[in-house]
């Protein structure tokens, strides 16, 4: 069963989705929120895997909201009529919807939803690969799987994620990251540098008795000496 | 290279090269002399001079605003004129180089009719030429002022149609109504008459000028008991309409452009809504209305502020300075807006202006 909180400044609109919804056996809604800080309590208590979130809401951006959270929930985006927010995420959200909401295009959606959330993982645990990040610079949002994230880099109190072609900045400090992220996949390469193990391309020694890891996209890694130890050991090399 | 650079240098180019063929002819029928080259030079000179005269002459009676029938016997008879007084001008030159040089000169008839003619077409193609770049200028001058008028007339449209409603709220009032529909199935229907006149006011009046103030109340009260089912009871509205103003004529669209703005700012960006208070009445001959919503002016920093322009724009198109549009910020967190225009009833306004449609919406 999915767990489903509908997110919505306006109680018919919330209704209507309501309604729409039960005819879909699959989805459970354990709750409602009126805007983005009431979402935020009910994530933590509630746990949803999935949101059906209005752009559109007093208060806080909802993008800005999502960017906060550490790990992004999978997110259905519904709008009356706001093309540039339908442009800005046609990259890659998983899917948006427009009031009146179609009963076909709902069921479409939440196909798609379904096939995703396979992997999901359980709230309080380590972000794994599987985990998703909502990550916005500027006008551009992504939501980002971790997978998909090939290093991470410190920048003072911020981080730049490497995925795909681009390397946006998110506002937490790699440190807090490194806290969170699980170690299966990740790796503290040094000070500056987390690393996705699964996208090391080659590994070779380097001058100061370390090793550089190569990543694919082009990307050169130093290790610290301390923590060229721990890469050894952990890959018996 | 501004008009009178290149009139100049035409002109002297132009002199230069009548000049030169001139001499080169001559040259090449006769034998060559100082004598002819300084004739020619001097007859050259006349006629530059003759032609300068002419384009004051031109210019100051306004021969390039005439028609080409009018202009045409102009041309040939100010040619032909000239033409005598440049030949009385060579004759003068002749005698005087003659006497200088002690060489007789013999003045035939034939040569001074030929010399007459030839000069007489000579100022003619100089007349047609000077005329035809001007009239070409102020045809492309006049090309270039139709395009602009043009798009200055598609930039009102484009106006118009964004003083139009608001597809955010059309789209969010028919997702409201279904869900009422199912909840409360008569105002559900009382939704849709009220989206209907809606539809009906704001497609009609892309027509109209102006309407009654009334019909445009109307029309604001529709729209906004649609918003009050849409925001439960974050929405709350305050009216105070005088009779009198009611009957003043107002452009369409523009008391609901303003309360509009006052839903967007002071109810759904406020997650405890707020009231909208519209007022009425009428001061000194003017027509005041004020919409006022909660909230502060710099709140919103995405806001471009595009309606309140269009709104002043049209205010100053219809009006010019007798009307005013402001948005202030008040005491106690309030935004308001404050128009001013003449207060002038739907008739009065059409009875000193040319018929067009006008638009009173009937319930």
């Amino acid at each position: 069963m999915m767990r489903v909180l509908i997110v919505d400044d306006e109680r018919l609109a919330r209704n209507e989705l309501r309604r729409l919804l039960a005819s879909f056996p699959a989805l459970s809604i354990v709750g409602e929120a009126h805007d983005a800080d009431e979402a935020a309590l009910l994530l933590i208590s509630l746990q949803p895997d999935l949101l059906f979130l209005d752009i559109q809401m007093p208060g806080r951006n909802v993008f800005d909201w999502l960017a906060l959270l550490e790990r992004a929930p999978l997110v259905i985006f519904t709008t009356a009529y706001d093309q540039y927010a339908v442009s800005a995420f046609e990259v890659n959200a998983l899917d948006y919807l427009l009031k009146p909401i179609e009963l076909a295009r709902l069921r479409r959606a939440i196909q798609k939803v379904l096939l995703e959330r396979s992997e999901a993982a359980p709230g309080t645990a380590p972000l794994t690969q599987n985990d998703q990040v909502f990550v916005r610079e500027g006008e551009r949002c992504w939501f980002v799987k971790l997978a998909n994230v090939r290093l991470l880099e410190s920048e003072g109190n911020y981080t730049r994620l490497y995925f795909d072609d681009l390397r946006p900045l998110i506002s937490r400090s790699l440190n807090l990251l490194a806290a969170r992220l699980d170690p299966q996949t990740f790796f503290r390469a040094s000070r500056k540098h987390i690393v996705n193990l699964h996208w090391i391309e080659r590994i070779s020694p380097s001058v100061r008795g370390g090793l550089t890891l190569w990543i694919s996209g082009g990307l050169e890694v130093e290790v610290s000496r301390r923590q060229s130890q721990a890469f050894k050991e952990r890959k018996s090399l | 290279m501004n008009r009178k650079h290149a009139y100049w240098l035409c002109q002297v180019a132009g002199w230069l090269l009548y000049a030169v063929i001139g001499i080169v002819i001559g040259v090449a029928f006769q034998s060559f002399s100082w004598r002819y080259v300084a004739a020619a030079l001097m007859n050259v000179a006349v006629g530059f001079a003759l032609t300068h005269l002419w384009r004051w002459w031109i210019l100051k009676h306004g021969w390039l605003n005439l028609s080409l029938r009018e202009l045409l016997p102009r041309i040939i008879l100010t040619s032909v004129w000239l033409a005598i007084v440049w030949l009385g001008f060579s004759m003068i030159v002749s005698l005087l180089l003659s006497r200088l040089s002690s060489i007789p000169v013999e003045v035939r008839g034939g040569v001074a009719l030929a010399t007459w003619f030839n000069w007489s077409a000579a100022l003619f193609i100089w007349a047609l030429l000077y005329c035809g770049v001007h009239f070409f200028e102020n045809y492309k001058q006049a090309e270039i002022q139709k395009w602009r008028l043009e798009a200055a007339v598609k930039d009102a449209e484009l106006t118009a149609l964004k003083s139009q409603l608001n597809p955010h709220f059309l789209f969010n009032a028919l997702n409201s109504i279904r869900a009422l529909i199912i909840e409360d199935p008569i105002r559900g229907q009382e939704a849709v008459t009220k989206l209907a006149g809606i539809l009906r006011y704001s497609l009609h009046t892309g027509a109209a000028e102006l309407a009654t103030l009334r019909a445009e109340m109307e029309f604001v009260e529709d729209y906004l008991s649609l918003e009050m089912i849409r925001f439960d009871d974050r929405l709350t509205v305050d009216w105070r309409l005088s009779q009198e103003a009611l009957d003043c004529a107002v452009p369409p669209m523009i008391v609901q452009t303003l309360v509009e703005n006052g839903v967007k700012h002071g109810v759904a960006a406020r997650r405890q809504g707020g009231t909208i208070k519209l007022r009425a009445w009428l001061e000194n001959d003017q027509l005041r209305i004020q919409v006022g919503n909660d909230g502060r002016i710099d709140a919103d920093p995405h806001s471009t502020k595009l309606g309140l322009l269009n709104a002043t724009e049209r205010l100053q198109l219809l009006f010019g300075p007798g009307a005013a549009l402001t948005l202030t910020e008040g005491a106690n967190d309030q935004v308001l807006a404050d128009l001013s225009l003449p207060a002038r009833t739907l008739k009065e306004t059409t009875a000193s202006q040319p018929p067009r449609p006008a638009f009173e919406m009937t319930k």
